[in-house]
């Protein structure tokens, strides 16, 4: 595995690059962060990997990749860049959905990841990330006949519930190389993020006899709480690299604010495990793959209604980086993953994803050896069972690497 | 090399413009509601939300209606008449003299003339030809203040009519107005009655119209006092020159007296009635909300779905005073009910046209709950960032004020249809976390 020391490279015209991009994401999109499955709506959340679209293309593991990468799951990975650089990763989803034998689909766009690399030489690499954690928005709404008790009014009433926001983590982290073949890194983060749910019962007012103002209830609550993670990268051969981390879950703590109701929830988040590695298979073509595991049963022990789940997920996939595309290098892959999701209703049957995945990789901008600009894209076709539930869904994932500002 | 970046750039940002049609994702499971509100309707009876009634009378003037009432005898209980001044004579027209040329001339002589009135053909119900007269009034009278015991009536100076009933008048005309001709009764005038209108040199004269036949009552849009006259310029022809009202009123008796148990809106002078609430905080009752809910049930704004006065209509007394219209009925909050009858009123709980009431509802088909939406009133009160200042005090009244000689009265407390609030309540265990 090629490995570089850190130096300076020159300033060149990323600004606006950085700046275009930058203002398409915050600026384009009206909601940002939002639910990728209505899976949302059956548990405390649905996870959301903080990975870019790299690792989700190989399998959505992302442990022991080739190269440099900031991935707060496996933070050695991050012990040999050689510039700073920004990662930035979007991800469009299109969904069909059949649950109770009705048919509905959504798009929805969000940022799962925002980070930052910045090595100092001799020293060791800094990370700081911005990630999702749990995606909890999602809603639904019935229509139904009501009886006003007292006078026997029928009443056509539609109750609408939305849940918005999320579980995210803000974290810092350092990586570095303590032996040529041995690197290792931590990352300590927050639990941040807000979520608003609120019921709303809106009346016929024909039916009502007169216009009814909608009966609100609500209430939302800031999330907070610590957490870490500790990982090593070992180089086994020239041709093999194995990379294992472990996460403290830490709890996570609900806040309702101050005209909130509703209660405040601690939830135990689980600890994982984190294992995975890529072997080169011929010059240009890799191997990797990874495995992931973590028991929600305490987090979903510590949510009314709500069981969680051992999640076991495997993913892996190959990689062929001897293409060149408009003069370009680039890098073609394509992967498999299968696990289960965290959280199920009480009752229900566990909830089931699997995914064939597709990328591409583009060196945009290459200098003295070094990379300046990259992006990748990664599409999936997967598919999530719940039994309740069945869910179909392409995922675009676009990430862009800057480096050198 | 710099043009790569910028391009791949472009295509990040139309991807994430692809994703910006967001469509949250939705569930149609119902069983995932982490809530299930109860929704009660609740009536309570006058005692346990009112606190006191008062009628007040006396808003605005019988002058300021667009329309004058002439009646006799009407449903045996009510005569009005109309008085019309009109406005002077024209200084001069335009007439074509024998030679062709068209020239102006001031010095006419009146052959004669008539006074159309114009009738509200929408309002007035009757179909049989009635007779209506023409009188001529010599007494001058203050519009705005004259009734028919009085011709003025301000602070200075309270002159009754030698007759009461706007008179002593001198008939002059008499006509025959049928429905199916029209909407105009003509009362033809001589020249010597036309001289009296165009005297400006000392006392105004006016004109007086009675009904002649008992029972009916029309309402009257307008009058024009039309003019025959023989211009100087040329004496062979006759022109016709238009005199349009200057003031117009109309005096009724029998005068109504407030009812001394109901409510009551409308009318000309307007009436109002003022309704101080008391409503409760906790609610013990009535059954079918302890056994949803819960008791005791405190009310909150945010439990409190819809609040409405419900009133009941009774026919209204006289029954002369029945509205020949829809009644506009609204409704406000009196803002310092220490300075009543003349205390500031809020803005209005109903919208900009107020509540239609339909006229027969004060008649034949009296007993009609009408509910008035009250809620915004009824949250204020029960807010407690609010309820020190909020008024606790409602005022029902005509939209215009006035609009009619008809009011709308309604049962009072005590009566079988007395004053009801209606709440629709929804209560709800608080939305959790999961």
């Amino acid at each position: 595995m090629k490995r570089a020391g850190p130096h300076r490279a020159p300033a060149s015209g990323v600004a606006a690059f950085l700046l275009a991009v930058g203002a398409g994401f915050l600026h384009l999109c009206p909601a940002p962060l939002s639910a990728q499955s209505v899976a949302s709506g059956y548990g405390f959340g649905a996870p959301l990997e903080a990975l870019g679209s790299r690792a989700l293309a190989l399998g959505g593991i992302g442990m022991g990749l080739t190269g440099t990468e900031l991935n707060p799951q496996d933070p050695a990975a991050a012990a040999d860049v050689v510039l700073p650089a920004i990662f930035v990763t979007s991800q469009t989803s299109w969904a069909d959905v059949t649950e109770a034998g009705q048919a509905s689909d959504f798009t929805t766009t969000r940022f799962p990841s925002l980070g930052l690399i910045y090595p100092f030489a001799g020293v060791g690499t800094f990370m700081l990330s911005f990630t999702g954690v749990l995606d909890q928005t999602w809603r639904t709404s019935e229509e139904r006949l009501l009886t006003l008790e007292g006078s026997g009014t029928q009443a056509r009433v539609t109750d609408f519930f939305q849940s918005e926001g999320g579980v995210s983590a803000l974290q810092v982290g350092y990586a570095r190389r303590i032996s040529p073949r041995l690197a290792v890194g931590v990352t300590a983060g927050s639990y941040i993020g807000t979520l608003t749910r609120t019921f709303r019962r809106s009346f016929d007012s024909l039916e009502v006899e007169t216009d009814v103002p909608d009966f609100v209830v609500g209430g939302t609550w800031n999330y907070e709480g610590f957490f870490g993670t500790v990982g090593a990268t070992w180089e086994v051969s020239d041709i093999a690299r194995l990379s294992g981390s472990f996460s403290l879950g830490g709890e996570l703590e609900g806040d309702p604010t101050e005209s909130t109701d509703g209660a405040r929830l601690l939830v135990q988040m689980p600890n994982e495990y984190r294992v995975g590695g890529t072997v080169l298979l011929a010059e240009g073509l890799n191997l990797s793959a990874g495995v992931l595991y973590a028991d929600w049963a305490d987090a979903g022990g510590d949510v009314p209604g709500v069981e969680g789940t051992t999640v076991l997920k495997l993913g892996g996939g190959v990689e062929f980086t001897g293409a060149r595309i408009l003069g370009k290098g680039a890098a073609l892959r394509f992967g498999y993953r299968n696990g289960d999701l965290p959280f199920r209703r009480a009752g229900d049957p566990e909830v089931s994803e699997s995914a064939f995945t597709g990328g591409l990789g583009l060196n945009l901008l290459e200098g003295q050896d070094v990379l300046l600009a990259r992006s990748d894209f990664t599409l999936e076709r997967g598919s999530r069972d719940a039994g309740v539930f069945e869910e179909d869904f392409w995922r675009l994932s676009v990430t862009i690497r800057v480096s050198g500002f | 090399m710099r043009r790569t970046p910028a391009a791949a750039a472009l295509a990040v940002l139309a991807v994430s413009v692809l994703g910006c049609q967001e469509s949250d994702p939705t569930s149609v499971e119902g069983s995932l509601v982490p809530v299930a509100p109860q929704t009660v309707e609740v009536v309570l009876s006058w005692d346990a939300f009112g606190d006191s009634v008062q009628i007040l009378g006396g808003f605005g003037s019988v002058d300021d209606l667009v329309l004058d009432v002439v009646a006799l005898d009407f449903r045996g209980e009510l005569d009005a008449r109309a008085l019309v001044r009109f406005g002077n004579f024209p200084l001069g027209a335009s007439v074509t003299d024998p030679s062709g040329t068209t020239r102006t001339d001031t010095l006419f002589s009146f052959l004669g003339g008539r006074v159309v009135a114009r009738i509200d053909t929408f309002r007035t119900k009757i179909r049989e030809p009635l007779d209506l007269s023409l009188s001529v009034l010599r007494e001058d009278w203050h519009s705005p203040s004259a009734t028919w015991e009085v011709k003025v009536d301000t602070v200075l100076d309270r002159t009754p009519w030698d007759e009461p009933g706007a008179g002593p008048a001198t008939p002059v005309a008499s006509a025959r107005w049928d429905p199916a001709a029209g909407d105009s009764v003509v009362f033809a005038l001589d020249s010597a009655t036309v001289a009296l209108f165009a005297d400006t040199t000392g006392i105004r004269y006016s004109a007086r119209i009675d009904m002649l036949t008992p029972g009916a009552m029309v309402e009257i849009i307008g009058f024009d006092l039309r003019l025959d006259a023989r211009p100087s310029l040329n004496p062979d022809t006759v022109v016709v020159l238009n005199a349009p009202e200057d003031e117009t009123t109309f005096v009724f008796f029998p005068f109504p007296e407030p009812p001394p148990d109901g409510i009551r809106a409308g009318g000309a002078p307007a009436w109002r009635t003022i309704l101080a609430l008391d409503v409760p905080r906790v609610l013990n009752g009535p059954s079918s909300l302890c056994d949803q809910v819960g008791c005791p049930f405190e009310l909150t704004p945010e439990r409190l779905n819809h609040a409405s006065l419900v009133l009941t209509s009774r026919p209204s007394q006289p029954t002369a005073f029945q509205p020949t219209d829809s009644l506009l009925l609204d409704v406000r909050p009196v803002l310092v009910p220490e300075r009543l009858p003349k205390a500031p009123l809020g803005p209005s709980f109903l919208n900009v046209f107020g509540l239609a009431v339909d006229p027969d509802v004060f008649g034949e088909t009296a007993g009609v709950r009408i509910p008035i939406t009250v809620t915004e009133f009824v949250r204020a009160l029960l807010d407690p960032e609010s309820a020190d200042e909020a008024p606790s005090t409602l005022a029902l009244l005509s939209l215009l004020e006035p609009f009619t000689i008809g009011y709308g009265d309604f049962d009072g407390p005590g009566d079988p249809g007395e004053p009801r609030l209606r709440l629709i309540l929804t209560a709800s265990d608080p939305v959790e976390i999961r």
